[in-house]
């Protein structure tokens, strides 16, 4: 590898990797994300290859492994260049079929085509699925075009260029007064100002000079991968915006923060920073500027509450993660008690587009006080689930139904939860609210870091604010009294309404110790800790009501509060229940209906899931 | 073996206790009290500092594990889409509560917080290998392959 010793190289560089590309090549391009992982693509993948192999195809067809493209649902995703043709759910067995007719004959495999549900019509290209057409990919949407593994691939697209303009034309100052000026805010949750954070880290005073620069990938929202989408599939924006963040505050030394759970993240990451060191665009002497810096990616211990800086700070110091006081904050004393300046993944990969394009090109974006897009991850009852990345100031109601393709089996919405176990479920009437930072705060939730989890009718508010309670009750550190022992106790408040033990009075006491947690708290994690409480009371106190008045759970959830039964018209007798029921409490002869012991029954669902007649009842 | 060895590696490091920790733990698969003891007197950090890092992370794990690790996630997707179901059901039929091990030592379950595959919930994995949509009726087969592959 050449070194890239002027911005002029690297001009060259992307000019002559943008020559040899060969637009007219055939590259079968296989989505290696996460989702696609989980349902198969990497058997995929090496049948691809062996196909490829055997036809002696390796000169005409190129193979790209790219990170998540977005659409999960749809997954292992196929995208088929220059034709621009997206095979959806493709399987090891489709491989052979997909070489033949499409690679050689070019004819389409019509059957693995996304259907589109509402006009039921094929879609054979990507950018015609309604759901990308919704959306505004301007962070995420490089991502089907890189291996992540190539530098190149990022360097062809324009990579890099923007730190060269930021290095060789602009003054750190300059930097930062851009990035204040396109009005950026922090996409970890707090939806801090960059610009601000930056620039209060700049001036904090340091004796000998050192600053440091952070990247948090400590992405702890349970329901949320965008971070492990980019950093897996597009790592060079990262680094690129950390350096220009580390040129603008003179910092020479950077760590990235990588979730424990993450391996493939940290991999691709490491080979990421290898590489842009071996091109000379990190390390010493960065493009022959004289600047120097250089990154370190530390591995988490899986805790949720290092997502906090100052937790997250002791964590890299390699203490136990515990937040202190944040009288001062960690931008004038943060990591070793250096002025720090710490960004999610995602504002980090905000910044090169914010240099390249400029401040006011970028503030154009979104609303009056968010700017630019979100990547949202829309998870749970919906339809097209995935990563979907949204100018700010769109509705609730189109990311659910425009891009996510609304509620699957006819089922009724009920909630959309975001802003992770710190935000809250907000119901229908605020569907049409615009996702911004302020919108979402005022009705009692919060951006977050990008979960949205919708849930339908079958969900019961309880049972997700019992939820969250006890990942909040096991996620605190420990330090400080109101969050440990102010979560325990709601925890066994709201476990008795979910038993059926509820009293009057319950949900004020629930009220009123929220108040206490979140004002004596010592961290964000304690502080916001009531919020899935609080929301699901303030809308949804009936469903609470039905819980410690009518001894019911109205979403059929709760197991202390249902019961299962047979419906003796819909039973054939089949036997299908009898033989999955783990402590035999259904009886019946063959092809006669069946009867369920109440007493032996232990509510696990089994038979409701084997039933191929609906004939199982919950009440 | 090879604990000094991945001291000696990382003694360097600014920060070398966490690195340390995972990397033993990699190998052994788990951390016992000798080798926290050795790697406190080794990196000169004492050893509350080191048990209580040990403690305090999920990653670390403080017994050993079986042969196959199980690992449920509870994260919010998950959970909607019934993880807990499944959960309940894996713990009748190993017969053991996240964090145990069975007593044959075949299988260590465990449950984690998000493993940020949401999109496919609930998920389960067993070694590295994956399982999205799962439900309570897939796991019986599933477990029998890992008993007698």
């Amino acid at each position: 590898m050449v070194k890239i010793k002027s911005p002029e190289d690297l001009a060259s560089l992307t000019a002559k990797l943008q020559k040899e590309k060969n637009t007219e090549e055939i590259c079968i391009t296989v989505c290696m994300g996460p989702g696609c992982l989980t349902c198969g693509s990497q058997k995929v993948l090496e049948s691809l290859k062996e196909e490829i192999k055997k036809r002696d195809l390796q000169e005409k067809v190129q193979i790209k492994e790219t990170g998540c493209h977005g659409f999960c649902q749809k997954g292992p995703i196929l995208l088929i260049k220059p034709a621009g043709i997206f095979y959806q759910q493709v399987i090891k067995r489709d491989i052979p079929e997909i070489i033949t007719e499409t690679i050689i004959n070019n004819r389409i495999v019509e059957r693995l085509l996304y259907v589109d549900p509402i006009l039921n019509s094929k879609i054979i290209k990507e950018k015609d699925v309604p759901f990308y057409k919704s959306q505004y990919r301007l962070v995420f949407g490089d991502n089907s075009l890189i291996d992540p593994h190539k530098i190149d691939d990022y360097i062809s697209l324009g990579g890099y260029s923007a730190l060269a303009k930021a290095l060789f034309e602009m003054t750190p100052v300059q930097v930062m007064e851009e990035i204040k000026n396109s009005g950026l805010r922090g996409r970890g949750g707090g939806g801090f100002h960059t610009g601000r954070k930056w620039e209060s880290c700049r001036n904090a005073p340091s004796p000998d000079g050192v600053r440091y620069v952070i990247c948090n990938a400590d992405e702890g929202d349970p329901g949320a991968f965008m971070d492990r989408g980019l950093l897996e599939g597009n790592p060079h924006r990262v680094i690129e915006g950390m350096i220009i963040g580390a040129y603008a505050i003179s910092s020479n030394e950077g760590y990235a923060y990588v979730r424990n759970e993450y391996p493939l993240a940290v991999a691709n990451l490491n080979i990421a920073l290898e590489l842009a060191r071996e091109y000379g665009l990190l390390g010493k002497d960065i493009m022959g500027s004289g600047f120097d810096f250089d990154i370190l990616v530390v591995q988490g211990g899986g805790a949720f509450v290092c997502g906090e800086s100052t937790a997250l700070m002791a964590s890299i110091e390699g203490k136990r993660g515990e937040p202190r006081p944040k009288h001062i904050h960690t931008s004038e004393r943060g990591l070793w008690n250096k002025p720090t300046a710490l960004n999610n993944v995602e504002t980090w990969a905000n910044v090169p587009i914010i240099i390249k394009k400029g401040a006011e090109w970028f503030s154009q974006i979104g609303t009056e006080r968010s700017k630019g897009t979100k990547i949202f991850s829309l998870v749970g009852k919906i339809n097209n689930t995935g990563l979907v990345e949204v100018p700010m100031g769109i509705s609730l109601r189109d990311i659910v139904y425009k891009i996510g393709g609304g509620i699957p089996d006819g089922k009724k919405f009920k909630a959309i939860q975001t802003g992770g176990p710190s935000g809250g479920c907000l119901p229908e009437e605020l569907l049409d609210l615009p996702v911004d930072f302020d919108e979402l705060t005022k009705v009692g939730s919060m951006m977050g870091s990008g979960g949205m989890i919708v849930m339908d009718e079958n969900t019961c508010m309880v049972d997700i604010a019992k939820y969250f309670l006890k990942f909040l009750r096991d996620e605190s550190c420990g330090k400080c009294v109101p969050c440990r022992e102010g979560l325990k106790r709601m925890v066994q408040i709201i476990e008795d309404i979910t038993e059926g033990k509820g009293e009057p009075g319950h949900l004020e006491l629930l009220e009123e110790l929220t108040q206490t947690v979140k004002e004596a708290s010592l961290c964000g994690l304690g502080k916001t800790a009531p919020n899935p409480v609080l929301s699901t009371i303030r809308y949804f106190r009936d469903e609470y009501e039905a819980h410690i008045m009518d001894k019911k759970c109205p979403a059929l959830v709760c197991k202390n509060l249902i019961e299962y039964s047979i419906d003796e018209l819909l039973c054939t007798g089949c036997g299908s229940c009898k033989r999955a029921c783990p402590v035999m409490a259904i009886s019946g002869e063959k092809l006669y209906p069946h009867t369920l012991d109440m007493e032996k029954c232990i509510k696990c669902g089994i038979c409701l899931e084997k039933c191929p007649f609906d004939a199982i009842k919950i009440s | 073996m090879d604990i000094d060895k991945i001291i000696d590696e990382n003694k360097g490091l600014k920060i070398p206790l966490i690195p340390v920790l995972l990397k033993i733990q990699e190998i052994e698969g788990f951390l016992s009290e000798s080798t926290i003891r050795h790697v406190s007197r080794r990196l000169s950090i004492p050893l509350s500092q080191v048990f209580g890092v040990a403690t305090f992370y999920s990653a670390f794990n403080l017994k050993p594990s079986g042969v196959n690790k199980i690992c449920l996630c509870e994260g919010t997707a998950c959970h909607v889409k019934g993880s807990t179901r499944i959960r309940e059901k894996l713990e009748r039929i190993l017969g053991v509560k996240p964090g145990e091990t069975t007593k044959d030592g075949i299988f260590t379950f465990t449950t984690i917080n998000c493993m940020g595959a949401c999109a496919m919930g609930p998920i389960m994995k067993i070694g590295t290998e994956y399982f999205g949509k799962m439900t309570p009726g897939k796991v019986d087969s599933i477990i029998k392959e890992y008993i007698s592959p």
